[in-house]
């Protein structure tokens, strides 16, 4: 019987694995142990099984509540991440301009001024978004529960364990491609590569590629923990 | 359910006293209410969730007598909390006593 309710437990928790299982477990420890006592107290053992259920109420209640919380939590992460996002890229933005403008003795360009204006905007996005969503979490609580992936480093870490174990060489290698693309792009947009004067093309190019990665890493380092990339500990503390 | 809108504050006292699971949690509440909060007891797991995702109880698996079960702990945050919830509580009822008739 106690197996049944679990079943449909299952059945309706539409949750991430880790936390339906986790459910699922202390609501088996819960029932067992409350069978165990009302057997103490002298009912035979189906009997226990149903009155534990009987108390500790319907299955669907059950799921519905927690789906609800979830629901909750998603809404609030997408708002966050959606923010973060825009801060994220207006801040590799101003701080790849701000790093060309030193590397290459130009004057502070357009770009620079657009970045910077994106970035205040999405600052001020995430700060009425955070804002907002704290006030919600008052009413119905969500945020990210000790189960959740803190950042991307550890999601990704999930699946490729390398990442978990070497987050720096992954944000590093991430940089790099990072500031080949950007630097490709650059380049792109201002005719291309031609066969002639091809050393002092890759000699710029490989400038570009340094800048735009060492860009790229300085945003990881500097702001990963506010943009949600990299949380304090853990990942952190895993390099030497 | 009235006690819904107090259920947290209720389980953050019960789990100040010492780290619990969750049938345990249960059982002192009952206890410690003289049997008059008897709610279905699947309700706790999403509310100790929640306070958990929100940093006021931490809770890990334990091994007991074979049995695998999650025991939760009071944090430094929860136990502030609690602090200013039964304060909060003790004002309201206070003034409620004092609108209503004697």
């Amino acid at each position: 019987m106690i197996d049944d309710y679990l079943g449909e437990l299952l059945e309706r928790l539409q949750l991430p694995a880790r936390r339906r299982r986790r459910i699922l477990a202390e609501v088996e420890d819960h029932l067992a142990c409350a069978a165990a006592d009302l057997h103490a107290e002298g009912l035979d053992a189906e009997q226990a099984e149903r009155a534990a259920i009987e108390r500790f109420g319907p299955a669907h209640e059950l799921a519905q509540t927690f789906l609800e919380h979830e629901a909750a939590r998603r809404g609030m992460r997408a708002a966050q991440r959606g923010a973060f996002v825009v801060v994220g890229c207006a801040a590799a933005g101003l701080l790849d301009a701000m790093l060309r403008a030193l590397a290459g003795g130009h004057t502070w360009s357009a770009d620079g001024w657009t970045a910077l204006g994106v970035l205040l905007a999405g600052a001020a996005v995430t700060g009425a978004t955070v804002a907002r969503a704290r006030e919600q979490a008052r009413r119905v609580p969500p945020s990210e529960s000790a189960d959740e992936p803190r950042d991307i480093v550890e999601t990704l870490g999930r699946y490729v364990p390398w990442v978990r174990r070497h987050p720096w060489r992954f944000a590093a290698t991430i940089a790099i491609g990072a500031g080949l693309a950007l630097a490709a792009a650059h380049s792109l947009s201002e005719g291309g590569f031609s066969l002639h004067h091809l050393d002092r093309q890759l000699q710029a190019a490989g400038l570009l590629v340094s800048v735009e990665a060492l860009a790229a890493l300085l945003g990881f380092a500097v702001l990963g923990r506010y943009l949600g990339l990299r949380s304090d500990t853990g990942a952190a503390a895993a390099e030497p | 359910m009235e006690i819904k809108g107090h259920l947290d504050a209720l389980l953050l006292a019960v789990v100040a006293d010492g780290p619990a699971h969750g049938y345990g949690i249960v059982e002192r509440l009952r206890a410690r209410s003289r049997g008059h909060f008897d709610l279905p007891e699947g309700t706790v797991y999403p509310a100790l969730h929640r306070l958990e995702a929100d940093g006021l109880l931490r809770s890990e698996w334990k091994t007991v007598g074979g049995r695998r079960r999650r025991q939760y702990e009071l944090t430094r945050r929860g136990q502030a909390e609690l602090g200013t919830r039964s304060e909060d509580w003790r004002r309201f009822a206070a003034a409620v006593e004092r609108v209503l008739p004697a």
